[in-house]
C-alpha cells in the first residue's frame, strides 16, 4: 500500500469516526469545518479548553458558534443549558447581539463576579450546566484548573477558560487538553486565524465566518 | 409570537387581593406566598413577589396562565366544596383592594389582572363611595400595625373633608378627577390620603403601565414594605416548624455540627407541616452560645426548596448554610476580636418562611424535582449558588442600553419580543453591534488613534427624555485600534472618540 493510500484511508477513518462519535453525541461540533475536522467532530465532553482570544479581535465568534451549536443540541443531542461568567466591572453584556449571533437567551445564564470559582462552585459540581465558559477570569490557580478539569472530566461537561491575551507555550497549562489562540487575520478581516498551542499539530486553522464584524 | 402565548407567559403581578365569604385560615393562603396580610374579614393579601418566579415557571411548563394556574392552586388549597371567591392580581396592594371591592359591589368575580385593558376600564369606573370604604380599611390596618406617626382620628376628618369636596364637586368615580395631582391632595388633606391618591391610578390612568410611574409608586422592595408607607401585617401562623438541638459537647467549626444539623433538617422534613409537601423559602438558625448568647444565621432560598427531595443529603441546605454561618458566627467572632469564639452548646432551626402546598395539591403539582428535570435542576443551582444568575431577554428597542431586560428564571419569554415582526429591524440591527457594551461611552485617549473607521449606524436618541440641548442623534463607528482591537464607538462634537463597546 502506498503512502498517498495509507493517507487516505486513514483520512476516510478519520471522517467516518468523526461522524461516529457526532451520532453518539460524544462532541460538541461548532459548525465550522476546519475546527471540527481538525478536533475529529468536535470538542469532546468531558474537556477543558484553554482560549486565548483578547477582546474585539474576533475571535469570541467562534465560542459563540460552540454556544450556538449547544443552543442547537448540534452533536450533543439536546440543547445544553449554558453558564457564561464574565468579570464584574464596567463592561456589561449586550444581549440583543448575543442573540443575533445565534444564541438562545432562554438557555444561557450570566455570572458577574469576580471570584467564579467561590461564587460557582455549585454550578460546577452540579451536571446540570454542561457548557461553563469563563471569559477573562481573575487569577485562576493551578488548583483551580486542577478542579476544574476534573469536574470537566467527571460530570462530562465542556469547560472554556477564554483569556483576554494570547497563549505561549512559555506559561503551560497540564489541565488543559487543548489551547488555542484565535484572532481575525490582519489580512482577511472575514477570517479567524486559530492556532493550536496544545493538543493538536500547531499548523494555523483558517476559518471563514459570514457577518462577522 | 403571538400575543396569546406572551400573555401566557408574561410574569404575573405581585400583589393578590381575594375577597371571600368562606373562614379561610393563613394556612391555606401560605400555599401561593409565605407573605399574607389578614386584610379584612372578608379580603386576604398576598404578596406573591418571594414565589413569583416559581408560579410562573410552572404556568409555563404547563402553557397556561399564571392568574388560571393560582387560581386551581386556589381552589385545591381551600378543598372540595368551598368558594374561591375574586382573585385580583396588581402592581400595587391597593390597587388590588379597591378592584376586589369593586368586583365585590358588582357582583362579579376574578381572575382579573390590573395589566389587562378590561380590569383598567373596571378600576376606572370604581365608585367614590368604594373608594371611601376601602380607606377606612386602610386606616383600621395602619392602627393595627401599631404606626406611630398615624393620627386615626385626624385621618376620618381628612377623609370626611374628602367626601364633602366630592359630593360639593359632584363627583361619582375618582377616575374623573384622575388629573388631580397627589401634592394637591397633600395639600388639602394630608399626606395618608395624597398617597392613596397617588396610588389608586398609577401607571393605569392613560390606560397603559408607564414604567416611571409605577417605580416611584411601587417601590416595595423586600422589607421595605412600611417604607412605602403600606401597613403591612404579616399573619402568623401559630406554630412554626422548628427542631430544637442540644448538643452533647461545645463545638467551634462547621464541620463539628454539619451532621447533626442534616440530621435535624430530616427531621424538620418529616414534621406534619413541612410531610404535606410545603417547601422551605427561608430557615432561621438560632444558635444557642455558651455565653448565653443566641446568632441568628438566616438561611434564604431564591426558589421554594424541598426538604423533603434531599433527604439524608440536604445538599442546598448545607451550601447556603455553610456560607450563612461563616458570614454570621464566624464574623461575630471576628468582630468581637475573640481568640476563642464562644462555642455553639445547641441550636434551634425553625422553617421561618414555607410555601404550604395543599397535599391535594402534590399530585397535580408533584414535588419540586419531578416537576420537570430542567426546571427542578435550574431552581436547585440557583438556590445553592451564592450569587444570583443573570438572565435577559430582549425588547423591543433601538437603543442599545433599553433593547433588553434582566429578567427572573421564571420570566423568560421564548424568543423574547425580537420574534415578533416588528422587532425585526432591531434582530438585524443587533447583529451589528458589539457584545459588551459600557454603561458609560468612554473617551478614547488623546494619543490613541484609531487605524480604521467604518460607519455603521446612525441612532435616534430618546429624545423626551433627555434635557433639552443634547444630541439627538448618535452616529456609530466600527473602530479598529493599533492593536487589532475593534470597538464600538460614537464621535463627540470636537472630533474625539466614545467607546460604547467591544466587539467579539
Amino acid at each position: 500500500m502506498s503512502a498517498l493510500q495509507l493517507q487516505t484511508l486513514c483520512s476516510t477513518f478519520a471522517v467516518f469516526r468523526a461522524a461516529e462519535v457526532r451520532d453518539h453525541g460524544f462532541k460538541l461540533a461548532s459548525g465550522l469545518a476546519v475546527l471540527d475536522d481538525a478536533l475529529a467532530g468536535g470538542v469532546a465532553l468531558g474537556t477543558l479548553v484553554e482560549w486565548g482570544v483578547p477582546l474585539g479581535r474576533g475571535g469570541r465568534h467562534i465560542i459563540l458558534k460552540y454556544l450556538a451549536a449547544a443552543n442547537r443540541g448540534l452533536a450533543l443531542k439536546a440543547d445544553y443549558p449554558i453558564l457564561w461568567a464574565y468579570p464584574d466591572s464596567a463592561l456589561g453584556l449586550n444581549p440583543p447581539a448575543w442573540q443575533a449571533l445565534g444564541i438562545n437567551l432562554r438557555h444561557i445564564a450570566f455570572a458577574r463576579t469576580n471570584t467564579p470559582m467561590h461564587d460557582l462552585k455549585a454550578a460546577l459540581l452540579d451536571p446540570y450546566y454542561r457548557l461553563v465558559v469563563f471569559d477573562m477570569p481573575l487569577g485562576l490557580s493551578r488548583d483551580d484548573y486542577a478542579f476544574l478539569a476534573r469536574q470537566a472530566r467527571t460530570l462530562q461537561k465542556i469547560i472554556f477558560v477564554l483569556h483576554n491575551q494570547l497563549l505561549t507555550d512559555a506559561r503551560g497549562n497540564a489541565f488543559a487538553k487543548l489551547r488555542f489562540n484565535g484572532t481575525r487575520s490582519p489580512f482577511d478581516p472575514a477570517k479567524i486565524i486559530v492556532t493550536p498551542v496544545r493538543g493538536l499539530p500547531p499548523q494555523p486553522l483558517v476559518l471563514q465566518l459570514e457577518g462577522m464584524l | 409570537m403571538s400575543e396569546r402565548s406572551r400573555d401566557q407567559t408574561a410574569p404575573i403581578l405581585p400583589y393578590l387581593a381575594i375577597a371571600t365569604t368562606e373562614i379561610i385560615g393563613a394556612a391555606a393562603t401560605m400555599a401561593l406566598s409565605p407573605k399574607v396580610m389578614h386584610w379584612s374579614p372578608s379580603v386576604w393579601l398576598i404578596d406573591l413577589r418571594p414565589t413569583r418566579d416559581y408560579w410562573t415557571m410552572q404556568a409555563q411548563r404547563r402553557g397556561i396562565k399564571v392568574a388560571a394556574l393560582l387560581q386551581m392552586v386556589w381552589a385545591e388549597a381551600l378543598g372540595q366544596g368551598t368558594q374561591t371567591g375574586s382573585l385580583v392580581f396588581a402592581p400595587c396592594p391597593w390597587q388590588a383592594l379597591l378592584l376586589s371591592a369593586h368586583l365585590n359591589e358588582r357582583g362579579l368575580s376574578g381572575p382579573l389582572e390590573l395589566r389587562e385593558p378590561f380590569s383598567q376600564a373596571l378600576l376606572r369606573q370604581l365608585s367614590w363611595p368604594v373608594w371611601f370604604a376601602v380607606a377606612r380599611d386602610y386606616a383600621a390596618a395602619l392602627t393595627q400595625s401599631k404606626s406611630c406617626r398615624f393620627d386615626e382620628k385626624r385621618f376620618h376628618s381628612d377623609l370626611n373633608h374628602l367626601e364633602r369636596a366630592v359630593v360639593r364637586l359632584g363627583q361619582q368615580h375618582p377616575a374623573q378627577m384622575v388629573d388631580a395631582k397627589h401634592q394637591a391632595f397633600r395639600r388639602r388633606f394630608g399626606d395618608h390620603i395624597a398617597r392613596l391618591w397617588q396610588w389608586t391610578f398609577a401607571g393605569v390612568s392613560d390606560g397603559v403601565h408607564a414604567a416611571a410611574t409605577k417605580q416611584a409608586a411601587f417601590a416595595f422592595a423586600e422589607e421595605e414594605v412600611f417604607a412605602s408607607g403600606f401597613p403591612w401585617v404579616q399573619a402568623v401562623v401559630t406554630a412554626r416548624p422548628s427542631v430544637v438541638r442540644q448538643l452533647e459537647y461545645p463545638v467551634w467549626s462547621w464541620d463539628q455540627l454539619v451532621a447533626d444539623f442534616t440530621t435535624d433538617l430530616d427531621l424538620l422534613a418529616d414534621l406534619p407541616a413541612l410531610a404535606s409537601g410545603a417547601a422551605v423559602l427561608r430557615l432561621e438558625w438560632i444558635l444557642h452560645l455558651e455565653d448565653l448568647s443566641d446568632c441568628l444565621v438566616n438561611i434564604r432560598f431564591r426558589h421554594p426548596h424541598s426538604l423533603r427531595a434531599e433527604r439524608g443529603e440536604q445538599k442546598t441546605v448545607l451550601i447556603q448554610a455553610c456560607h450563612s454561618f461563616e458570614a454570621v458566627y464566624l464574623q461575630r467572632c471576628k468582630d468581637a476580636a475573640q481568640i476563642a469564639p464562644a462555642p455553639l452548646i445547641g441550636w434551634n432551626l425553625v422553617a421561618a418562611s414555607c410555601l404550604a402546598r395543599p397535599s391535594t395539591a402534590i399530585s397535580l403539582f408533584g414535588e419540586v424535582g419531578a416537576v420537570g428535570e430542567d426546571m427542578a435542576a435550574a431552581m436547585r443551582i440557583d438556590n445553592r449558588l451564592q450569587i444570583a444568575l443573570e438572565r435577559y431577554q430582549v425588547t423591543s428597542d433601538w437603543v442599545a442600553e433599553s433593547a433588553f431586560t434582566k429578567v427572573g428564571a421564571g420570566d423568560l419569554d421564548v424568543g423574547g419580543a425580537a420574534t415578533e415582526p416588528a422587532a425585526k429591524p432591531w434582530a438585524a440591527l443587533a447583529a451589528r453591534r458589539p457584545l459588551y457594551i459600557y454603561a458609560e461611552p468612554r473617551v478614547l485617549g488623546g494619543h490613541e488613534t484609531p487605524t480604521k473607521a467604518a460607519f455603521i449606524e446612525r441612532t435616534g436618541e430618546v429624545w423626551w427624555q433627555k434635557p433639552e440641548g443634547t444630541s439627538l442623534e448618535r452616529n456609530y463607528f466600527l473602530i479598529e485600534h493599533r492593536s487589532g482591537q475593534r470597538s464600538w464607538a460614537t464621535r463627540g462634537e470636537a472630533g474625539e472618540w466614545w467607546v460604547h463597546g467591544l466587539f467579539a
